[in-house]
């Protein structure tokens, strides 16, 4: 019981700066702050900070969402250091990630729900849902710069069912998604689509007549053969049909 | 064993004595200092670890010394080693930084950070029995610069 009494001080008062240096050194983003948080001999030991956090961090994390929790982990390779996120936030439960840029993610809740979200800011930029006949049966998802740039924003989801994909198009901000297919599908044949890429954006304006898109998916055309069998995948324009 | 292993004698602070081959004593690059310095005497004395505390660093100094020991199963014992009171890891941890042993240190703090991460301030002072000699204002204050941090 008397060791009991002594507890309280050992991290406290019986710690050298050195030792507290050390520890830290272990710690990055936010447990470096909330260790600096604990009692006044952490917070005004000298230590040197940590790298700068995640935010701006040069090395890219891993995330991984918890579908059951919500709980939002990063896993930085360079400091082979997993931490945690609660954010407390009931709609990324159940969600799936399907695309990134800079600190957005794009994602799906649902059939029909579609959504940004900001792990570092947790902000939250709701899209209009998805038309009711075709549910989100959209294997890929990209969209074309953060959606809180100044530049607009477009999303764009393809459906590739074997054919010239299916695409849903919409412009953040906008009310409704425009849907666009091929009725004539020639002699493309898609083996699937995924990770596109946004290589360029043609476009003024969202209610110019035509608007394209340029954009990747997997497939085995005469490309193939063309580009020495290195290239597996094939450029596609998507134009609006108005 | 051949007949040139020598041996130190180490007394802690409670006078217990420890006699250890100095092979595997000089872990201690404190003690390897004193040895290569040759300022040896017959006993070397620890005055800042205490016998409970000693027992363990020889034990890990032991197994570490062992030959023909796998990884894994230093790995267990490693795991096993730093399962420990919060009051036993910090005398090693003191006890590592007088002795100078990087290795023991350096799992100790991991260790310790281990037991930080994840964790809200609170709870980590509950884990080590820290307590919080913020006033409310000083603690909102620190959570405010870096609000982020505690989400």
């Amino acid at each position: 019981m008397m060791e009991d009494a002594n507890y309280d001080k050992l991290w406290s008062d019986c710690i050298p700066s050195d030792v507290l240096g050390l520890i830290s050194s272990h710690l990055v983003a936010a447990e470096y702050f909330v260790f600096r948080a604990v009692c006044k001999k952490w917070h005004y030991a000298p230590l040197m900070a940590p790298p700068p956090p995640q935010l701006c961090s040069p090395s890219p994390c891993l995330m991984t969402l918890h579908k059951e929790t919500g709980i939002v982990e990063f896993f930085d390779p360079v400091y082979n250091v997993v931490t945690t996120h609660k954010t407390g936030i009931q709609k990324l439960r159940g969600a799936r990630i399907r695309n990134s840029k800079a600190n957005w993610l794009l994602m799906s809740h649902g059939n029909r729900g579609m959504f940004f979200f900001n792990p570092f800011s947790n902000g939250i930029i709701e899209l209009p849902d998805l038309l009711e006949e075709h549910k989100n049966s959209c294997s890929a998802w990209t969209f074309s710069c953060p959606p809180d740039s100044l530049s607009d924003c477009f999303v764009v989801g393809f459906k590739a069912i074997g054919y010239v994909p299916d695409v849903y198009i919409i412009k953040v901000g906008d009310t409704e998604w425009t849907y666009h297919y091929s009725l004539n599908p020639g002699k493309f044949m898609a083996t699937g689509c995924n990770n596109p890429l946004f290589s360029k954006t043609i476009l003024s304006t969202y209610s110019e007549i035509k608007v394209t898109w340029e954009h990747y998916a997997s497939t085995k055309t005469q490309l193939h053969k063309d580009l020495g069998g290195n290239f597996t995948g094939v450029i596609f324009q998507v134009q609006n049909k108005d | 064993m051949s007949s040139s292993t020598k041996f130190l004698t180490l007394k802690t602070c409670d006078d217990k004595k420890f006699v250890l081959d100095e092979a595997i004593a000089v872990r201690s690059q404190t003690i390897k200092n004193m040895v290569e310095d040759d300022c040896v005497s017959n006993v070397i004395p620890l005055p800042n670890v205490n016998s409970k505390t000693m027992t363990k660093v020889i034990e890990y100094w032991k197994k570490h010394s062992e030959e023909g020991v796998s990884k894994d199963v230093l790995m267990d014992f490693d795991k096993a080693f730093v399962k420990v009171h919060h009051s036993i890891l910090h005398a090693l941890i003191l006890a590592a930084n007088f002795l100078n042993d990087k290795e023991i240190l350096d799992m100790m703090c991991q260790e310790v950070a281990d037991r930080i991460k994840g964790k809200t301030p609170e709870e980590i002072r509950k884990e080590f029995d820290i307590k919080n000699d913020f006033t409310p204002e000083e603690e909102e204050e620190i959570r405010k610069e870096n609000a982020w941090a505690f989400e």
